[in-house]
């Protein structure tokens, strides 16, 4: 039977209450037990999520002209370096960027304090100029003051990434967590079967444009991500098996969820911002509906080994989300304890939430207005030494 | 048979005092000593797994009177602040005592049976949710 897959029409059953959403985790369940058939004859829309640390993530900040004005040249919010080389009061708080005055204090908490509804504090100083005569500034600011707040993440949602271990005799404090001497574990940081990217590993549906579920707020894709990669070597369905495309995501700060955008200090390494974000993805054809159909036992990734102070870590092992979720994978005939990294409980209820919206016709299913790029190489950098003319 | 995990804390007095010998030659009790900090002169800290009858228990916990030391169950000595906790599951991967793993719906739980207060996972957090006190 032939069924009509535009997403026009997919919008058009959800605004008549028709359309059958379900999460990839429902999705992969029906498909084990009826196969990728029944997903692509019965269903229109899956919902993806994912909830872990992204550091390229921020908080754009148009505070609102003070009397007399100010153009920021050095700004610190509750003292935490902000980048304000843009227009008068502009400012950028990126998540990793420490307090000057602790360590487990970073942008992503300035972030996380001024969601939940906190006052954080403002430090300015500006050069004195006949448009900005002011040369100082101190205040509070909360997100019901300043007069816009965007959060804008250059790189988000890896579709997959490479898994954590550690050959050395000592333990290592990474972003992958604490890793343990000798091969002791291994950290994952990507939700598998649940992930947005790996559910649509040709990027046939998400593109600049596409809305997403962004910290409980509405929020686009805004452009590809930074190094936004589709050269690695693909696996089942095409996914990669390894660190793949990336995105740019960018949403209203104001509208977003505390449980959704958390912010975390590692140990040793920094700190950093748990976002969470869903989209949904539409079941144009029996292409993607295989692809929606893939279970953690098809989707790969790498082990590196992060004891190895290189660009290029040495790849340890080839396992599957399905094998890291069940707690052991074998590392030189030993078996060696896993664990992950991103929330899949709240990933799950993201996915959730987002069904529900879907279903409710409050999400609408957009095409994207231009593809994501193809970039299948990744430049590194070529260090030329000290500078000379 | 019952077997507890518990955290003896001992006074400065009692630091010289065989206690570990008491409780298994005269009280007859099943021992292992997970970790300890002992400095002599200074209160001293055992956490231990016993195991014993009943009486075998009783006679135990007499003697840990008489000789002023605590006994805490292991039970508190390991939180976990629900409102912090993001169920990552960062602090699994080095609970090598399989006392922190997430259950059937990715939820953390904590299993003090295991815990062996290594104190391993309060720097795996990442939004250090997890505390204790030994």
């Amino acid at each position: 039977m032939a069924r009509i897959r535009t997403i026009p029409e997919i919008n058009e059953r959800m605004n008549s209450g028709q359309a059958v959403v379900m999460t990839a985790d429902e999705v992969v369940e029906l498909a084990r037990e009826r196969g990728a058939d029944e997903v692509y004859r019965t269903v229109d829309v899956v919902t993806t999520a994912t909830f872990g640390a992204m550091c390229s993530s921020g908080a754009l900040i148009n505070t609102g002209h003070a009397d007399p004005p100010i153009k920021f040249s050095q700004a610190h919010v509750n003292d935490v370096p902000a980048y304000c080389g843009l227009a008068a009061v502009d400012l950028y708080i990126g998540a990793t960027e420490p307090a000057t005055n602790r360590a487990d204090y970073g942008g992503a908490h300035v972030i996380a304090d001024l969601v939940a509804g906190r006052q954080v504090h403002l430090r300015a100083t500006g050069a004195r100029t006949d448009c900005y005569p002011r040369s100082e500034l101190e205040t509070a600011i909360s997100l019901d003051t300043v007069n816009q707040a965007v959060l804008l993440n250059p790189r988000n949602i890896y579709q997959n990434y490479c898994a954590a271990t550690n050959s050395s005799d000592r333990l290592l404090h990474t972003y992958m967590g604490t890793l343990l001497p000798r091969h002791g574990n291994v950290t994952y940081a990507t939700t598998g079967q649940l992930s947005p990217l790996l559910n649509d590993p040709g990027l046939r549906t998400i593109g600049i444009g596409s809305p997403v579920y962004l910290a409980g707020a509405r929020g686009y894709v805004a452009w590809e991500g930074t190094q936004h990669y589709t050269g690695r070597p693909a696996g089942a369905g095409g996914a990669p098996i390894g660190p793949g495309a990336t995105v740019t995501l960018v949403g209203d700060l104001k509208q977003m969820r505390t449980e959704y955008l958390r912010a975390a200090s590692f140990y040793g390494y920094g700190t950093s911002l748990f976002v969470g974000v869903g989209i949904p993805i539409p079941v144009l054809d029996r292409e993607l509906a295989e692809s929606l159909c893939l279970s953690d036992d098809d989707l790969e990734t790498i082990i590196l080994d992060y004891a190895v102070p290189s660009r290029d870590r040495p790849v340890v092992a080839r396992v599957s989300y399905g094998q890291l979720r069940r707690g052991e994978v074998e590392l030189g005939g030993k078996k060696t304890r896993t664990a992950p990294l991103s929330g899949r409980r709240v990933s799950r209820e993201i996915a959730e939430e987002l069904k529900q919206m879907v279903l409710d016709g409050v999400f609408p299913l957009a095409e994207p207005i231009a593809p994501l790029p193809d970039r299948p190489s990744l430049s590194a950098l070529t260090e030329t030494g000290a500078w000379s003319q | 048979m019952i077997r507890q995990r518990v955290v003896l804390t001992f006074p400065a007095t009692t630091t010289d005092e065989p206690v570990t010998w008491r409780l298994v030659v005269e009280c007859g009790l099943w021992m292992n000593i997970l970790r300890a900090e002992v400095d002599p002169g200074n209160q001293g800290r055992l956490l231990v797994e016993l195991k014993g009858s009943e009486d075998q228990m009783s006679a135990g916990m007499k003697l840990l009177q008489e000789l002023a030391i605590t006994v805490e169950p292991l039970t508190d000595k390991l939180t976990v602040d629900r409102d912090l906790c993001l169920d990552c599951g960062a602090c699994t991967g080095v609970c090598i005592a399989g006392a922190l793993a997430l259950d059937d719906t990715d939820r953390l739980e904590f299993l003090p049976e295991n815990c062996i207060l290594c104190q391993l996972c309060l720097q795996a957090c990442p939004v250090q949710a997890l505390a204790t006190t030994f």
